[in-house]
C-alpha cells in the first residue's frame, strides 16, 4: 500500500504514525513544505523567547523517520489528481497513492495594509516566523499585537515575558473570541491590563510606518499612531484548503470529512485543521481542531487508511493551553447550548461552564483552574450519566471520581 | 485485573496527544537533567521497548512526586507518563525489588517465611500493635486505623495515634502488617497488576469489618484507599490522620507549642489531592507555624519512592528541603506522612532539625500525656474480641 500525507503537523505526524503501526510494510510518504522535522508548533512563542532550543523543538526523536521507514518528502504539493491517484509537487514530481490524507493545517491571512512588508511585522505559524521574531525582541521597545484570538494572545505574552511594552489591538469587542463566551473574555481582559498590557478593544491595524525598512509605529484605523517596534499578526488562520475543490466546504475551502475522517472521494482522508468533520448533533461539518484534537485525528485518518474503523466525535474534541498565561480547557462540545448548563460564578482567576444534554454532561470550559479537567474528559466521553451532580462538577475540592465508578476508573487529580 | 494498566494507557496516549514539547515538566522535574528531549521521552513512552540509558535512568530515578503537573500549559498528567515508562522497564530495578518483595501476600513459601521470620523479630518494638498484624478476622467498628507495613514503623506514629484514639475513648480496630500492604507503593513502581490485587484484596477486608471511616498515618496508603473505595465501591470514608485529629482537635486539652515549627506538605496529600490545608488547620492551633519557602502545590518531595536508586541525589535533596525548615526559623519540620518522615528524620537530626509526624506535635501539645491519660489503653492489649464493647470509661 502507498501512502501520501500531505502537511506534516501533529495530525500528519499521528497518521505516519498509526499507518506504521497498522501497516508495517506500506510506503509512507509525507510532504511538508517547510523543510522541517515534525516540531511542537504550539511552543513557538517559547522558541522564540528563547526558552527552547531548536533540538527541543522537534517532536519525535531524530532517528525516527529512518527507524519507521516513512520519507520525508520537503516539497510543497501543488496539485492532486484524485482520479489518477496521484500527487504532483511544485518541482514537478509526481507519487502515486492508494491512499492520501490532506492535513497540511491552516494558512495565514495576508495582511492587506500599508508597511506590510516592514522589517518587524511578524507572525507565530512557522519556525521561520519564530526564528524572524527572535532577531527582532527589544526589551523595553514597545510590541503591537493585532487581534484577540488565543494565537494573538500567546504573541502578546511572549512579547510581554521578553520585556516589551505590549498594546493589542481587537477587532473584536472582547479577547478570546471564538473560544470564550463574554465572562471568559473579561477575565483575560483582566489580566491583561494587570499584567501591564495596554488592550484597545475594537481597534483595527489600518498602516505600519517604517523607517529604513523596518518598523516604526503602528496606525490604527481611528487614527492613533502607536510607535513601536515590533507588530504582531495574530489572526486566525483558515484551512489550507484548495488541493481538492470537489472535496472542499464553499464556506472556507475546509476538506469535509465524515467521522472516520474519510472524504467523499475514494482513498482520501483529511484531518486537523484543514478539514471540516460532520457532527450529527448539529448536523453540519465542524471545523477547528487544534493541536490535540487535529492530532487525534490523525490518529483516526492514519489507522482507518491502513484499513481500521476508528471514529471522530466532537465529544472527544480537547484544546488545553493558555489564554495569555491564563490556563484555558475547553473539552467535547464546549460552545454547545444544550438543554442545561452551570457556570461558577466568574472570579479574578477564572470560571467553569458545563454543557448539559439529556443529564450527560457534553462539553466544558474550565479557564484558571484545571483541576479535575481529565475527569471531567473522561465524563464527557463515556457519556455518564451526571443527573443530580451538575453543580458538583463545578467544584474543584470534592473527589468526583464516584461518577466514574461504573467504569472502573479512578483519576488522582 | 488489569483496570489500571487499561486507564493508564489510555491517559497516556491522550497526554502523548495534547503534549505540547515545552519541556516545563522536566524543568520542574527535581530529578531530571537538561539532556532530557521531550521528543525522547513522548515517544519512549508510547512505544516501550529497549529504553536509551539516559530515559532508562529517569524512569527508575523518578519518584513520582507529581511537580511535573502543575506546571504543565496542557494540563497533562507527566507523572502519569513516567509510571507507564516504569512499567515498561524491562526489568525491575533490584533496588524496588529489595523494597517490595515482602510486600502483599500471596507470596512463594520462601518469603512468606522471612515475612514471618520478620514479624517475629520486630514484635518485642510493636509496643502492643503485634496482636494487629496481619490478623485475618476485623472487628466490626465506626472506626478502623489501618496501618500497612506502617505498623512496624519506628516513628511510634502508630502507637501515639491510638493513644490519642484511647484518650479520647473510641471503640476502633487496626489492621498492618506486610501482607495487609494497600499496594500503592508498587503502583508507584509500575508493577500494576500487583498493586490492583493488592487493593482488591485490601478492599474486600476492610469492607468485611464495615468500618465508616478508615484512618491511614501514610499518605500513599490514604491515595491507595480513596482508590479503592471510588472504584469498587462505597461503605467506608479513608480519612488522614491529619484530618481525624483536626475533627477531634476540640476534644483535647491543647497548650500551644512556644517554639516555631514548618510543615513539609507530603506530594499526595497536597499537590495530588489538594488537601493541604488540613494539616496547616491543626498547626495553627497548636502553636507558631511558620511556611517554608517552598510549601503546598511548590513543595519538594521526600524521594522515598525512588526507592534509594541513587542515594546520593535524594540526600542531597533532603539535605536541601531541611535547610529550608532552617531558613524558616524552624527547629521542628512537622509532616503528615510516616514516609515523609522516615526519609527526612536522619539528615534532620545531622542538620539540627527535628522532624516529627503532626500526630507526634499533637501529642507534646497535650497537657497531660494522652498515653497515660486514658485506662485501659486499648492498643496495648492483646487483640480485642469480637463484638467487644466500647471501651470503658475512666475509673470504670
Amino acid at each position: 500500500m502507498r501512502y501520501c500525507l500531505v502537511g506534516l503537523g501533529p495530525a500528519g505526524a499521528e497518521a505516519a504514525a498509526a499507518i506504521r503501526e497498522h501497516d508495517p510494510e506500506g510506503e509512507v510518504r509525507v510532504f511538508s513544505d517547510e523543510g522541517t522535522p515534525f516540531y511542537f508548533r504550539a511552543s513557538l512563542p517559547l522558541y522564540a523567547l528563547g526558552r527552547l532550543t531548536r533540538d527541543q523543538m522537534w517532536g519525535l526523536p531524530d532517528a525516527y523517520w529512518a527507524d519507521a521507514r516513512i520519507e520525508r518528502v520537503p516539497e510543497r504539493v501543488a496539485r492532486i489528481d484524485a482520479d489518477a491517484r496521484h500527487v504532483v509537487t511544485e518541482r514537478g514530481r509526481s507519487f502515486d497513492y492508494d491512499r492520501l490524507l490532506i492535513a497540511c493545517g491552516t494558512h495565514t491571512v495576508p495582511l492587506a495594509i500599508p508597511g506590510a512588508e516592514l522589517h518587524g511585522v511578524g507572525r507565530l505559524h512557522t519556525l521561520a516566523d519564530a526564528d524572524a521574531l527572535r532577531g527582532t525582541v527589544e526589551p523595553g521597545a514597545r510590541a503591537v499585537v493585532l487581534g484577540g484570538s488565543l494565537v494573538a494572545l500567546a504573541m502578546a505574552h511572549t512579547a510581554r515575558s521578553a520585556g516589551m511594552d505590549v498594546t493589542l489591538l481587537v477587532p473584536e469587542p472582547q479577547v478570546g473570541l471564538p473560544w470564550l463566551d463574554a465572562r471568559g473574555g473579561q477575565i483575560v481582559y483582566r489580566r491583561l491590563v494587570e499584567d501591564g498590557v495596554e488592550v484597545r478593544l475594537g481597534e483595527r491595524l489600518a498602516a505600519v510606518d517604517g523607517e529604513r525598512g523596518r518598523v516604526a509605529a503602528a496606525v490604527t484605523a481611528g487614527g492613533h499612531r502607536i510607535p513601536c517596534r515590533w507588530v504582531g499578526i495574530g489572526l486566525d488562520a483558515g484551512p489550507r484548503g484548495g488541493l481538492l475543490p470537489e472535496a472542499e466546504d464553499e464556506r472556507d475551502r475546509a476538506v469535509r470529512v465524515g467521522a472516520h475522517m474519510e472524504t467523499r472521494l475514494p482513498g482520501v482522508f483529511a484531518a486537523g485543521d484543514v478539514c471540516r468533520v460532520w457532527d450529527p448533533d448539529t448536523e453540519d461539518y465542524q471545523s477547528g481542531a487544534g493541536w490535540s484534537t487535529a492530532s487525534l485525528q490523525g490518529r483516526v485518518a492514519g489507522a482507518n487508511m491502513a484499513g481500521g474503523a476508528e471514529t471522530f466525535s466532537w465529544h472527544r474534541y480537547h484544546q488545553a493551553g493558555t489564554a495569555y498565561d491564563v490556563p484555558l480547557t475547553l473539552m467535547g462540545r464546549f460552545d454547545a447550548s444544550g438543554d442545561a448548563e452551570v457556570t461558577s460564578a466568574p472570579s479574578q482567576e477564572g470560571y467553569r461552564r458545563l454543557v448539559f444534554q439529556d443529564g450527560r454532561l457534553i462539553g466544558a470550559t474550565l479557564l484558571g483552574d484545571r483541576r479535575h479537567g481529565n475527569l471531567i474528559r473522561r465524563i464527557i466521553e463515556l457519556g455518564v450519566d451526571v443527573r443530580g451532580h451538575e453543580l458538583q462538577l463545578l467544584r474543584t475540592d470534592v473527589d468526583l471520581n464516584r461518577l466514574l465508578r461504573p467504569a472502573g476508573e479512578y483519576f488522582l487529580y | 485485573m488489569d483496570a489500571i494498566r487499561q486507564m493508564l494507557g489510555r491517559e497516556v496516549e491522550a497526554g502523548l496527544a495534547a503534549c505540547v514539547g515545552c519541556h516545563e515538566c522536566v524543568r520542574a522535574c527535581p530529578v531530571a537533567d537538561d539532556t532530557v528531549r521531550i521528543a525522547d521521552l513522548n515517544f519512549a513512552t508510547r512505544h516501550g521497548g529497549p529504553l536509551a540509558p539516559r530515559i532508562e535512568r529517569f524512569a527508575v530515578e523518578c519518584f513520582q512526586c507529581g511537580a511535573c503537573v502543575p506546571v504543565c500549559p496542557a494540563g497533562l498528567e507527566r507523572d502519569a507518563m513516567m509510571l507507564q515508562l516504569k512499567a515498561q522497564l524491562g526489568r525491575m530495578p533490584d533496588c524496588y525489588v529489595d523494597d517490595l518483595k515482602h510486600k502483599g501476600g500471596h507470596q512463594p513459601v520462601r518469603r512468606q517465611v522471612e515475612i514471618t521470620v520478620h514479624n517475629l523479630m520486630r514484635r518485642p518494638r510493636l509496643k502492643g500493635l503485634a496482636g494487629h498484624v496481619d490478623k485475618r478476622d476485623l472487628r466490626r467498628t465506626d472506626t478502623l486505623f489501618f496501618f500497612g507495613c506502617n505498623i512496624f514503623s519506628e516513628t511510634g506514629v502508630a502507637q501515639k495515634v491510638l493513644a490519642l484514639a484511647d484518650y479520647l475513648r473510641l471503640d476502633y480496630e487496626v489492621l498492618g502488617g506486610l501482607r495487609s500492604c494497600c499496594g500503592w507503593a508498587h503502583y508507584l513502581a509500575g508493577d500494576l497488576e500487583r498493586a490492583e490485587r493488592l487493593m482488591q484484596e485490601l478492599h474486600e477486608r476492610i469492607v468485611k469489618a464495615g468500618p465508616k471511616e478508615v484512618v491511614t498515618i501514610c499518605a500513599e496508603c490514604y491515595t491507595a484507599l480513596r482508590r479503592m473505595s471510588a472504584v469498587y465501591g462505597d461503605g467506608y470514608t479513608p480519612v488522614t490522620c491529619t484530618t481525624w485529629i483536626r475533627q477531634n482537635l476540640h476534644r483535647f486539652p491543647i497548650e500551644r507549642l512556644p517554639d516555631p515549627f514548618t510543615f513539609h506538605d507530603a506530594c499526595h496529600v497536597t499537590r495530588k489531592l489538594g488537601e493541604g490545608e488540613e494539616a496547616r488547620r491543626v498547626l495553627r492551633q497548636v502553636g507558631s507555624f511558620v511556611e517554608m519557602e517552598r510549601h503546598g502545590d511548590a513543595a519538594p518531595c521526600c524521594g522515598r519512592y525512588q526507592f534509594d536508586a541513587n542515594p546520593a541525589q535524594l540526600d542531597a535533596l533532603r539535605r536541601e528541603r531541611i535547610d529550608m525548615a532552617r531558613r524558616a526559623g524552624a527547629s521542628r519540620m512537622v509532616v503528615e506522612c510516616v514516609r515523609c518522615q522516615e526519609s527526612y528524620g536522619e539528615v534532620g537530626r545531622e542538620m539540627g532539625v527535628e522532624v516529627m509526624d503532626i500526630v507526634d506535635l499533637v501529642y507534646d501539645a497535650i497537657r497531660q500525656d494522652p498515653g497515660t491519660a486514658a485506662q485501659p489503653v486499648h492498643f496495648g492489649s492483646p487483640v480485642r474480641r469480637t463484638n467487644e464493647g466500647p471501651v470503658p470509661a475512666e475509673g470504670a
